[in-house]
């Protein structure tokens, strides 16, 4: 009986491929970060407390095994090729551009993590790094998401990570206040978006990106569905907003930076900024596409708002970690720029633009780890003041950071400003205005960007600052920072290199194919 | 490789930034030696600035010479694009000159000399490279490097406690005009390329491709440009960065910001303005010509008013540089010729006033004029040179700065008579506030010196390397200016005829 009905099922060749392959090897750099995970856990059980400091390493060589991984797996695909596990995961260019960024940053963090962490007192270093590296999975996997539950898992994943590693400073209350409210306000956000992609499911049908981008591209937002469609847009900008912290939603923003641990901070600002970032650049202008004259804009006036409020807000802080913080939403906006400028050179610039604020930002984070006392001294902005004297690389290297930031040629801050304010431009119309309030912006930022630069080398010291005890950075943080400094000139010197590079990576945008799988 | 292959632009460029670079990280160096050499690389920059200068002197050679380009981002038609004509290539010797007075006066600077060499040549390297490119987003990258030597040679080796405000004064004002223009060549790069060819900001290609914009495009492009170059120059009311960052910017330092830097703006008022905007330059001309005539006007005055020889020297430049606007506004051969020329003279008398009254201040320990008097028979020679500076400054004939103010008062004329009534009322306050400067610091009753060094010699070997020079070159320009406006003749009459052929095309 039941042989006879196996004997009618037979089950050929064409069906497995109308199943679809399964590339494992197309997922190397997640198989070796998330493998890191576990890796370093075990090894944080079975390793004598002497030999702890091995997990750094272990950590270091697998995050860079995986972005260099990016390079022999099984990617860059083209065309129908360019999604698999049934079209979850983009394999193409792009995403190997966004591991190189999101998992090099990480990379260099846990670099310069050893450092930090033993002068803090931080014990428990084998949850530190199994978290960044937990993060640092969760991140790429959200630039690779070509469908909204990888998305959203993806997501998840790095933002609980984060959670804990904001509140991981031991006897700081501010460190506490930071991971509890990122996790309160961050699940908020989450609810907002996971909500907004199921009503863009109740509407479309699917939570493909390839089939929702065909879906509206065919019924744009026509009838009963349409209105779900544009609620579930709103939603998704909600959360969206709040990611990458526009203003107003940036609220958080500088409390949870200012409060997590300098490195963490620096993860948030450059890894989750940038994998946001190029998710979304996967979102709008390529699902939301058809649609487009729906959400920009949306975009318009919160890029506008973002960066007249963040740089605006900058201005009258004396932490330099909020400072930087309030940097970050100002580049939030620029990046948001690019979003709604819309064209070739506005996608392809938005990626540089991403490369180049992750070296200058990492730079800039990477003397604030270095000058950075045990007890969290060293971080108000006049602890700077004569900075030139003790380390005079260190002031070198904030100097080259907060120009590149401030937009001065020939760093790589420049050139991501002039793709992105040429790309709006270009895009003309309203868009022209973009670009005008980014040049006024701009001039504000200069002034809190000099005013740091004018305490590390004309202002002197009240008294004998705390961080004068500072010693010189050890070798592994040196490295980083030589790193992000060569990074920031050479990304400028070299621009046309690396914008060629983003060009093919941003070629990719909205090209997802349906036409495989399930 | 012929000879006008050879990257000769590029070196003149890039010297100074190797040299500075190698400055910042010799730190175990002997700091005389490290001047001697500094001293030395100015020089073999000066000797190169000549030969870039050589094909244009005894013929009527027009256009740019010393082309190179490479390509460098195309996304944004920003190519490595740098070439000279006659203007470029004699402001670009002035700035060797200057640079090389900066590097050898700079040698007694106390605080961290090395840096102060390093902020000179990094500066130098910047001025030269605008003068030298011939792509707009080029020219733009090196307008903005210019900014942080000087920013840093005002912060850190500014004279008083309020060199911090100055300087950021100094680069806000300055960022904030130079963004428009960033806009403003962005736009050009996007809007006047042709569908279908690649973007390019090369200079002749815009030139033209310009023609094609609708006027009020062109005039809002104009304008954008101008917000950089007004801030530079400075003319008023954009000014006020500026007597407080020469107040404090050491000599030296001045010798290249007031002598050099000061000149981009009007060479971006020129290159930039009237030769890449003909139509709309036309239209605003009586507009900038007016703003010229009251920082002529209102410079002199203040300068009148000021009681601090550092101030009245940074007001007279003020008014000095109204005077060259005003002749690149006249749009004609005079006016045009007579601003580069005077670009060329005020970048020898005005650095060499700061330069002398930096000697003074040496020897008297005070800048306020009524401290001081009665003096000269103690420094007789010091006196001279400051005189024969001073009466420079003030346009007197055979000395340098009458010919340029001659031509463009000139040029001013042919524009409009009401013109150059006023900026002769200029040149009367000029001879007015110059004479009162000298009389009251070198002659007159003589208050209590307490501070005066007693022991100050007058002028010693260094200064006199220092200032004969200057003072001879002062002469040499005055009785024969031809030796600079003869070369220039044939380059301004080419553009000018150019750009007035384009207008009618519009």
């Amino acid at each position: 009986m039941i042989s006879s009905i196996l004997a009618q099922v037979t089950i050929t060749q064409a069906d497995l491929d109308k199943l679809g392959k399964v590339e494992w090897g197309a997922l190397w750099p997640a198989w070796l970060a998330g493998g890191g995970v576990l890796i370093v856990l075990l090894a944080d059980l079975v390793l004598p407390k002497t030999q702890r400091w091995l997990l750094s390493w272990v950590s270091f060589v697998l995050l860079a095994l995986a972005a260099a991984s990016s390079f022999w797996m099984d990617m860059p695909r083209t065309g129908s090729n360019a999604t698999v596990f049934q079209n979850m995961i983009a394999a193409d260019e792009m995403s190997r551009f966004l591991a190189i960024i999101v998992l090099g940053v990480a990379a260099l963090i846990v670099l310069a993590s050893p450092d930090y962490l033993s002068r803090i007192g931080i014990e428990a270093t084998g949850e530190y790094y199994a978290l960044v590296m937990a993060a640092a999975t969760g991140m790429w996997l959200l630039t690779v998401a070509a469908h909204f539950m990888v998305f959203f898992v993806a997501l998840e994943l790095f933002s609980l990570a984060l959670y804990i590693l904001c509140g991981f400073l031991p006897r700081s209350i501010r460190s506490h206040e930071s991971g509890f409210k990122y996790f309160l306000l961050s699940s908020f956000a989450s609810a907002f978006l996971l909500y907004g992609i199921a009503l863009i499911f109740g509407a479309t049908g699917s939570t493909e990106y390839g089939k929702i981008q065909a879906y509206l591209a065919d019924n744009n937002i026509a009838g009963n569905n349409g209105i779900l469609v544009l609620f579930g847009v709103a939603m998704i900008t909600v959360g969206f907003a709040f990611k990458i912290s526009a203003v107003p939603f940036h609220m958080w923003t500088p409390d949870v930076y200012e409060g997590a641990p300098t490195p963490i901070t620096a993860l948030m600002a450059i890894g989750t900024k940038a994998a946001i970032v190029a998710a979304f650049l996967r979102v709008y202008p390529g699902v939301f596409g058809p649609i487009s004259d729906q959400w920009k804009p949306i975009l318009f006036v919160l890029a506008i708002v973002t960066m007249i409020g963040g740089n605006l807000l900058a201005v009258s802080q004396f932490n330099i970690k909020r400072l930087l913080s309030y940097s970050a939403v100002a580049h939030a906006g620029y990046l948001m720029i690019g979003l709604v400028a819309d064209n070739t050179l506005s996608r392809s610039g938005l990626l540089f633009y991403l490369l180049g604020y992750t070296v200058m930002t990492l730079a800039a984070f990477a003397v604030v780890m270095a000058v950075e006392g045990p007890q969290g001294e060293g971080l108000q902005i006049s602890d700077y003041a004569g900075l030139h004297k003790r380390h005079p690389w260190l002031a070198g290297i904030m100097t080259i950071a907060l120009l590149s930031l401030a937009g001065i040629p020939p760093t790589v801050g420049f050139f991501g400003k002039a793709f992105i304010f040429g790309a709006a431009i270009q895009s003309g119309g309203w868009n022209i205005a973009l670009a005008l309030v980014g040049i006024v912006t701009s001039v504000i930022a200069a002034y809190y960007y000099f005013r740091i630069i004018i305490q590390m080398y004309t202002a002197q010291p009240a008294s004998e600052p705390a961080t004068a005890r500072i010693g010189r950075p050890a070798a592994s943080l040196g490295f980083v920072l030589a790193v992000a400094v060569i990074g920031t000139l050479g990304l400028g010197i070299l621009a046309n290199f690396a914008l060629d590079w983003a060009n093919q990576a941003a070629a990719v945008i909205g090209q997802i194919t349906t036409n495989r799988g399930s | 490789m012929t000879f006008s292959d050879f990257p000769l632009i590029s070196i003149l460029i890039f010297l100074p930034f190797v040299a500075a670079t190698f400055l910042v990280t010799a730190s175990r160096l002997n700091i005389r030696a490290l001047y001697w050499l500094s001293v030395l690389v100015a020089v073999v920059n000066l000797v190169l600035a000549f030969v870039l200068l050589s094909p244009f002197l005894g013929t009527s050679t027009t256009g740019y010479k010393w082309g190179e380009q490479l390509t460098w981002v195309k996304e944004i038609g920003l190519r490595y694009q740098v070439g000279v004509d006659s203007i470029s290539a004699w402001l670009i010797v002035l700035t060797a000159f200057l640079g090389l007075v900066a590097v050898f006066a700079g040698g007694g600077v106390a605080e961290r000399p090395r840096y102060f060499w390093a902020a000179l040549f990094g500066l130098q390297g910047g001025i030269i490279g605008v003068f030298a490119s011939t792509n707009l987003l080029l020219f733009y990258v090196f307008w903005e490097v210019m900014l942080i030597p000087a920013y840093f040679l005002i912060s850190s080796w500014g004279e008083t406690n309020f060199r911090v405000r100055a300087a950021i004064r100094f680069v806000l004002f300055t960022l904030a005009g130079s963004l428009f223009m960033l806009v403003g060549i962005l736009f050009l790069a996007f809007v006047t390329t042709p569908n279908g060819v690649e973007f390019s900001l090369d200079y002749l290609q815009v030139q033209k491709n310009i023609q094609n914009l609708s006027v009020e495009t062109q005039n809002w492009l104009f304008l954008a440009f101008a917000a950089a170059f007004i801030v530079k120059v400075p003319l008023i009311p954009f000014h006020s960065w500026l007597p407080d960052a020469y107040a404090e910017t050491p000599a030296p330092a001045l010798a290249l910001i007031a002598g050099a830097m000061s000149k981009t703006g009007a060479y971006g008022f020129l290159r930039f303005g009237i030769f890449l905007f003909p139509g709309a330059a036309q239209e605003f001309a009586p507009w900038f010509s007016g703003l010229a005539l009251a920082s002529i006007i209102y410079g002199a005055l203040a300068a009148l008013g000021e009681r601090d020889i550092k101030r009245i020297l940074a007001y007279s430049s003020l008014s000095h540089m109204g005077f060259i606007v005003l002749g690149i506004f006249a749009i004609n051969t005079q006016g045009v010729n007579g601003a580069v020329l005077q670009m060329i003279n005020h970048g020898l008398v005005t650095p060499a006033l700061f330069l002398a009254a930096a000697a003074l201040y040496t020897r008297t320990g005070t800048n306020r004029l009524e401290l001081l008097g009665g003096i000269q028979n103690r420094w007789p020679r010091l006196a001279a040179v400051f005189l024969v500076l001073g009466l420079a400054s003030l346009g007197l004939p055979g000395l340098n700065q009458f010919a340029g103010e001659f031509l463009i008062i000139g040029g001013a004329f042919l524009a409009s008579p009401i013109y150059a009534a006023i900026a002769v009322v200029g040149v009367v306050l000029a001879a007015w506030y110059i004479m009162r400067l000298f009389q009251t610091a070198w002659h007159g009753p003589q208050p209590d010196l307490t501070q005066i060094n007693e022991g100050a010699t007058d002028m010693r070997r260094a200064e006199y390397v220092l200032f004969v020079p200057l003072v001879l070159l002062i002469v040499l320009l005055g009785v024969a200016p031809s030796l600079v406006t003869g070369v220039l003749d044939p380059t301004v009459n080419e553009w000018l005829r150019q750009t007035a052929q384009l207008v009618l095309g519009r």
